[in-house]
């Protein structure tokens, strides 16, 4: 897959990544799922089919962090698994000594303290993966023209009416969103497309909808007018087949 | 180094399966785990820390269920990803001769000569517990295990537990019933919308204990050992 570069620069506090950086993580994500499904394929092990529709964004955006903050000795990813933001900015040596004082030692081990990470003080990077939306026109589309409704491997491309990012919490202020399709030139197997970027405020989310102890029901939102409109005017890469270029217009992103 | 606690082979209506046999696939797979964990280290990211622990506890039972299908002659993995049991029995021609018909609508029915559904756990954290990602779980984790099935009609369940030994999945101990009856599993509980969960229901102290009395392997581990009521 080729990207096209839009030649954007994100600025976390004084640290800066070019969308080349961006798109280098992508690359190694792709080629990493790519040899994913090669080692279980000979155990007989549907990675994607376990981990199942709702799982894959979450699992695909876990990846790419870990591409992206290996590449700088700046970011480190948040070692509190609920921790926000996803890669934190360890640019300064206040940050660095900060961090390092944000664990527990219990039994000779880092314990991460929740209340540190959640969220890290000194800020980094959000990271959120999706497929993108289909509205009732393009999924009776699909099912017309497949004979099925949309399943997994079934690439999506021609058939969005836009795109989302969900979060637990309206705070997000540095939100890279990142979309993924089920590539057909790659065996139908999910790889990433496209990223945006935005500095985002609460007043760029929608009403949360509050959790649910009783049926483990998470707090969520997701993007406003405002938030999306900040995302799509500034598309760090996308993948440049003319397939994806057209969609990606078609929901109004600016490439 | 695995003991055999009970050697009883796990006996179908047309065959037995041996518990060197089931330890030949335990070995088998923790090598397999093994090696993808360290192939996919090299490409700088051990996919076992990413996962999350439901999904890579099915991918245990998943390279448990491939081995076991290689070694054990007429014991087939179950060709539908949704069908029951994993490993199918299709020891006489008119067995197989089915299992063809069977794989080829991709069916959700049960196998209608039956077999072995497997299932594993890493158990679950005690409530206060610390444990961190890919950390030895044992001493951490309820007593009672909970093995997962989508129906209350399981039996003929071989039960895998897996801790992390030096932050690799290692298949710790192997337990069979084929006694368990639906008042052993909980009512299933259907997803809530937004849950990626399949329906489920839970294996409950009256099958624990059932499993728990037929375990039938176990590392060569005083901690294992213990905590399964094995040592001496």
């Amino acid at each position: 897959m080729d990207f096209y570069d839009n030649n954007k620069t994100v600025r976390i506090r004084n640290f800066s990544l070019a969308s080349a950086d961006f798109i280098e993580a992508a690359r190694n994500t792709n080629v990493y799922i790519k040899n994913l499904v090669q080692v279980f394929g000979p155990i007989g092990f549907d990675l994607f089919y376990s981990l199942g529709q709702r799982n894959i964004s979450g699992f695909i955006g876990e990846i790419y962090k870990n591409f992206l903050a290996n590449q700088f000795d700046a970011l480190c990813l948040n070692p509190h698994q609920d921790g926000r933001p996803d890669i934190l900015s360890l640019d300064t040596e206040e940050a660095q000594r900060y961090y390092q004082s944000c664990f527990n030692h219990v039994n000779g081990r880092p314990v991460p303290i929740k209340e540190q990470f959640t969220p890290f003080q000194y800020g980094g990077l959000e990271v959120k993966c999706s497929i993108g939306s289909s509205g009732k026109a393009q999924t009776a589309r699909f099912a017309a023209e497949h004979g099925h409704p949309f399943g997994l491997y079934d690439s999506r491309v021609g058939y969005l009416n836009g795109i989302t990012w969900w979060a637990h919490h309206s705070s997000s202020s540095n939100l890279l969103g990142l979309y993924y399709d089920y590539y057909a030139p790659e065996n139908h197997i999910p790889q990433i497309i496209a990223a945006l970027y935005a500095e985002l405020t609460g007043s760029d989310w929608n009403k949360v909808s509050t959790g649910n102890p009783q049926n483990k029901k998470t707090s969520n939102t997701s993007l406003n007018q405002s938030g999306l409109s900040k995302m799509k005017n500034n598309c760090l890469f996308c993948c440049s087949d003319e397939d994806y270029l057209a969609q990606l217009r078609t929901i109004k992103i600016n490439i | 180094m695995y003991r055999i606690i009970n050697s009883s082979p796990i006996r179908l209506s047309h065959m037995a399966v041996s518990m060197e046999q089931v330890l030949e696939a335990i070995e088998s797979a923790n090598h397999k785990l093994k090696a993808i964990s360290d192939y996919t280290k090299e490409l700088s990211l051990d996919i076992f820390r990413i996962l999350d622990l439901r999904t890579l506890s099915g991918a245990v039972g998943e390279t448990f269920v491939g081995e076991m299908s290689r070694i054990v002659p007429g014991l087939m993995k179950n060709p539908s990803l949704d069908g029951y049991p994993d490993l199918v029995q299709c020891a006489v021609p008119e067995m197989a001769a089915y299992f063809e018909e069977y794989a080829s609508r991709d069916s959700k029915e049960a196998f209608l000569f039956g077999g072995i559904e497997v299932k594993n756990t890493f158990g679950y954290k005690k409530t206060g517990e610390d444990l961190l990602n890919g950390e030895p779980r044992i001493g951490r984790i309820n007593r009672r295990l909970e093995w997962k099935a989508h129906h209350q009609k399981t039996n003929h369940l071989l039960g895998l537990y897996t801790d992390y030994r030096e932050g690799y999945p290692v298949i710790i101990a192997a337990f069979f019933s084929d006694s368990l009856t639906p008042q052993d599993w909980s009512v299933r509980a259907e997803p809530k919308g937004d849950s990626a969960m399949t329906s489920f229901s839970t294996l409950q102290i009256s099958g624990f204990k059932k499993m728990l009395s037929g375990i039938r392997i176990c590392l060569e581990d005083p901690v294992y050992l213990q905590f399964f009521h094995q040592e001496g």
